[in-house]
């Protein structure tokens, strides 16, 4: 079984699991919600590494530093996608996504069944709430 | 001439019919690999073959003939094809190159918007932007250095072993260039309406090709498990009405299938059958092709004087 991390992954695991908590982590949180977890300070370097980049804030409420991701950065990304994918219908179509794409007509159907507010990839756009426990 | 030309079409015909079901039994990657180089071919070789089909159109003009020195007459004797056929060709050939313009340049037109705003969002965020939002998705986005979009509501749904199967699944898109493999096929899909059926095999293919990848990452029992997990939040299948999307829903429930079996394998005999069409529907273009040269050579009033006896 290969687990060997390539580069990068390891800072988006890390991010993702920043992401996932929807409150600042230390580092042995993170640690702790990794799969296959690294060594304690990997994390810490990691953590340092995109505080450094300016995609994850630092703070020091008690002891420990904790992290969060930078919101203002992340929001800026979701203007530019929403930018990119409102624009033009055709531009969502080179986009590979993981469950594969709609057909505008399957969308139509499925919106015309589905209650409000249900979830359909890019058919509501919700306003941005902060992370609340699944 | 016309022999060869409907041989191409025939071979061209049955490598959009053999490709696909080939295509779902093979290793994904080489199943990419085949539709991509097999589908060009074959869509190139249905062009050809409108073309020269559409010559006579060109040989018996009286003004082609001045400017290229050939003699109309002997063209008539020498050229078995008739005129109906011919202006049928050039109908059907001057729509496809229409249609293959007008796909390749709306395609072009949002791939260069997309590899704009990932340039700029790896100078934002880096090469994975996590969105704010509460819906799950997930989506690469093709570029020179293509980023890895993923929303915090799916994040939060899913466990660490979700995030690396998802993350996986993404960055072999982004890293396999397979926004590329797919517009090849989208071509030669416009190409020639047989090839049809080459699109939604490509498009099952480099998912599969994703999923693999993303087994090798986090190893194959874990995706298999994970995967479950994250088709249920990315399809939809939760909400999803009885029929409402059969295909998509069969699709996901083939790759899940795929990951809890082994790895398929190269079964080089049904590679070979499928890459055997494109490659004679190729000869024989290339030997039509070769027939029209030999004809407009021989048309020319000069060569046809010294070939009487």
């Amino acid at each position: 079984m290969t687990l060997r991390r390539r580069a990068g992954d390891l800072e988006a695991e890390v991010l993702a699991a920043l992401w996932s908590a929807g409150r600042p982590l230390t580092p042995g949180e993170v640690r702790d919600r990794l799969d296959h977890p690294p060594a304690y300070t990997t994390v810490t370097t990691v953590l340092v590494r995109l505080t450094d980049k300016g995609i994850v804030t630092r703070a020091r409420p008690g002891r420990a530093y904790v992290y969060a991701p930078a919101l203002d950065r992340a929001e800026l990304a979701a203007a530019r996608m929403t930018e990119l994918l409102g624009s033009h219908r055709d531009r969502a179509e080179v986009l590979a996504r993981f469950a594969g794409s709609l057909s505008p007509a399957d969308a139509a159907v499925l919106s015309s069944l589905l209650p409000r507010g249900s979830h359909l990839p890019r058919s509501s756009r919700r306003p941005r709430g902060k992370a609340r426990p699944a | 001439m016309i022999a060869a030309s409907t041989l191409a079409f025939v071979f061209a015909a049955l490598f959009g019919l053999l490709a696909p079901p080939v295509a779902r039994r093979v290793r994904p990657s080489a199943a990419v690999w085949l539709l991509t180089v097999g589908g060009v071919v074959a869509g190139l070789c249905m062009v050809c073959v409108l073309g020269l089909l559409a010559l006579p159109l060109v040989g018996t003009s009286v003004e082609f003939a001045e400017a290229g020195h050939w003699s109309v007459h002997n063209f008539e004797q020498r050229d078995p094809t008739n005129n109906g056929l011919a202006w049928l060709s050039f109908a059907v050939l001057l729509v496809t190159l229409g249609r293959i313009g007008i796909v390749a340049w709306r395609h072009g037109r949002a791939l260069r918007a997309t590899g704009r705003a990932s340039r700029d969002l790896h100078r934002l965020v880096g090469g994975l932007v996590i969105l704010p939002e509460d819906e799950p998705d997930a989506y690469a986005l093709p570029g020179r250095r293509g980023c890895v979009v993923v929303t915090s509501g799916l994040l939060r749904r899913l466990d660490p072993a979700g995030w690396r199967l998802v993350l996986a699944h993404e960055i072999a898109h982004v890293h396999r260039r397979h926004h590329r493999h797919l517009f090849a096929v989208r071509l030669s899909m416009t190409a020639n309406v047989l090839l049809a059926r080459l699109g939604p095999a490509q498009e099952f293919c480099v998912e599969r090709w994703a999923d693999e990848s993303a087994a090798a990452v986090v190893g194959r029992r874990v995706a298999a498990r994970a995967f479950g997990k994250a088709a249920d939040l990315l399809g939809g299948t939760a909400e999803r009405p009885a029929g409402a999307l059969a295909v998509a829903s069969c699709a996901l429930d083939t790759r899940a299938a795929a990951l809890s079996r082994p790895p398929l394998g190269l079964r080089p005999a049904l590679l070979l059958a499928a890459v055997g069409c494109a490659v004679g529907a190729f000869t024989a273009t290339a030997v039509a092709l070769n027939d029209a040269g030999a004809l407009f050579a021989r048309v020319h009033p000069a060569t046809s004087h010294a070939e009487r006896p």
